[in-house]
């Protein structure tokens, strides 16, 4: 009996294994071949080798590396766009199977041919230009920039690139407005503050922005943000008190005099805030400024 | 005679869980881009299958310690969860006719296994009804144990259904052994 059942599993894997060797296209591969290599569909070992996959080698031996890209196996030559470099004669180590899948059905053909940088070797990967030549960006930032895109563009892709200001000249660094004239806000505070963005602005982001009017002047409801004229007629550099009925030049004048005060040009120097009793605090002894 | 359809129709959705979850779980890796994982629940399916044929073992006496039944559970449970994973591996690709023709008898078996199951549950039923009968009857114990051991109905439904299963199982093995053979020659 159980010799019978051991030619029944022999019988079986007979049958089936003649099966698998009149038919192998049919029975085991995964799918069609891809254009160009139809002809040798029922020829498996000319690719495979027993055991060991796909060799680099079997491919080889079609496809010299040399040519690949640039010429057909009929050493046809391949009309190229210049934004498609060769690059198979760059590569680390040759692995077609890496990329290319020939049989349609495991997977689409070239549905894993998945290009990446890590393949190449080192000296080719960092010449980026060599193959992105036709990449580069005709504008200021990249004109003052360093040839090596590698210090802002990682190898997956161009954005988001990570722009680090410290990569600029000294000289480049701090003519903000070379880069950035086409963000700079038109309200009259960034009109009139000149190219120093840097006083206010770090180079990683605009916001936040460090600028404290506060450090200045506290505004209030009376003295609102919005109506920068009001104080600011002229320059945002220069300010006045008198610019509204509550403060005139007599006034003033005389609400200082009475309290010994002789000079109040420079009004934020004890006044930071609208309240009155702010001006000790903020300016220390009236006494300094006394007669 | 309400139980018996209710254990086959039991035993059915066990099997049509097999199919469904294996979808399922196919359908997740894909989701999750895993879909390499496939690729290693192939031989681990085949593992699982492989070490349920403890069973055998057991069976045959090759192995005399620990209770049958509980082999049996074990068989049942490891061969159930083998062919998820084989299924998940397979996935939904239609084009070798080797791996096809392996999952078909693979499917086949899983059936033919839980015919088993049904059968075997129900012999048991029918065994218990007829002692109950005999001891009712007023015969000895051995005496019973006598007239269980000889009913032929039973002991020829689960001699027949053996004959079947066993070849199915071979066959399934055949094909297994001889996708696994020719995915390492061309590997």
């Amino acid at each position: 009996m159980r010799c019978v059942g051991r030619l029944h599993v022999l019988a079986l894997l007979a049958a089936y294994g003649a099966l698998v060797v009149a038919l192998p296209e049919v029975t085991v591969s995964p799918g069609d071949m891809i254009a160009g290599h139809e002809s040798i569909a029922d020829q498996c070992f000319r690719c495979h080798t027993a055991f060991r996959g796909t060799p680099p080698e079997k491919c080889i031996s079609c496809h010299e590396v040399a040519a690949i890209g640039l010429r057909f196996t009929t050493d046809a030559p391949i009309v190229r766009s210049p934004r498609k470099p060769t690059f198979h004669q760059a590569l680390l180590e040759p692995s077609c199977t890496g990329c290319h899948s020939d049989h349609i059905g495991a997977g689409r053909p070239g549905a894993n041919a998945v290009f990446t940088h890590a393949l190449l070797r080192q000296e080719v990967r960092e010449a980026c230009v060599g193959c992105h030549a036709d990449r580069t960006p005709d504008d200021a930032l990249h004109r003052a920039a360093p040839s090596t895109c590698g210090s802002c563009h990682g190898f997956a892709a161009w954005t988001p690139a990570t722009f680090d200001h410290a990569a600029l000249g000294a000289e480049e660094r701090t003519a903000c407005v070379t880069c950035h004239a086409d963000v700079r806000p038109g309200d009259l505070l960034h009109r009139q503050a000149g190219d120093g963005c840097a006083s206010c602005h770090g180079t990683r982001a605009w916001k936040p922005a460090t600028f404290d009017h506060a450090k200045y002047f506290r505004f209030d409801r009376h003295h609102p943000p919005e109506k920068c004229t009001t104080c600011h007629p002229t320059s945002l550099e220069r300010y006045t008190c008198y610019g509204c009925h509550e403060h005139t030049p007599q006034g003033i004048a005389r609400e200082h005099r009475e309290e010994g005060i002789t000079d109040f040009k420079d009004c934020v120097r004890c006044h930071r805030s609208a309240a009155e009793d702010a001006a000790e605090r903020a300016g220390g002894s009236r006494s300094a400024h006394d007669d | 005679m309400g139980l018996i359809p209710r254990r086959g129709v039991l035993l059915f959705l066990l099997w049509a869980a097999l199919v469904v979850a294996a979808l399922a779980l196919d359908g997740l890796l894909h989701a999750l881009a895993l879909v390499w994982v496939g690729l290693w629940l192939g031989p681990i399916g085949t593992a699982l299958i492989v070490a349920s044929f403890v069973y055998s073992y057991r069976k045959r006496g090759w192995i005399e310690a620990g209770a049958p039944r509980a082999f049996l559970r074990a068989h049942e449970a490891l061969a159930w969860t083998g062919a998820l994973l084989v299924l998940v591996h397979a996935g939904v690709h239609f084009h070798a006719l080797l791996p096809w023709l392996a999952i078909v008898a693979m499917l086949v078996a899983v059936a033919s296994g839980l015919v088993g199951e049904f059968l075997l549950a129900t012999a048991r039923e029918r065994l218990g009804e007829r002692g109950r009968d005999l001891l009712a009857s007023g015969l000895g114990e051995a005496e019973i144990e006598k007239r269980l051991q000889s009913d032929s109905l039973v002991v020829r439904g689960m001699e027949t259904w053996r004959r079947v299963h066993l070849p199915i199982a071979v066959n399934f093995g055949a094909l297994a052994l001889l996708h696994i053979a020719t995915a390492l020659v061309f590997w």
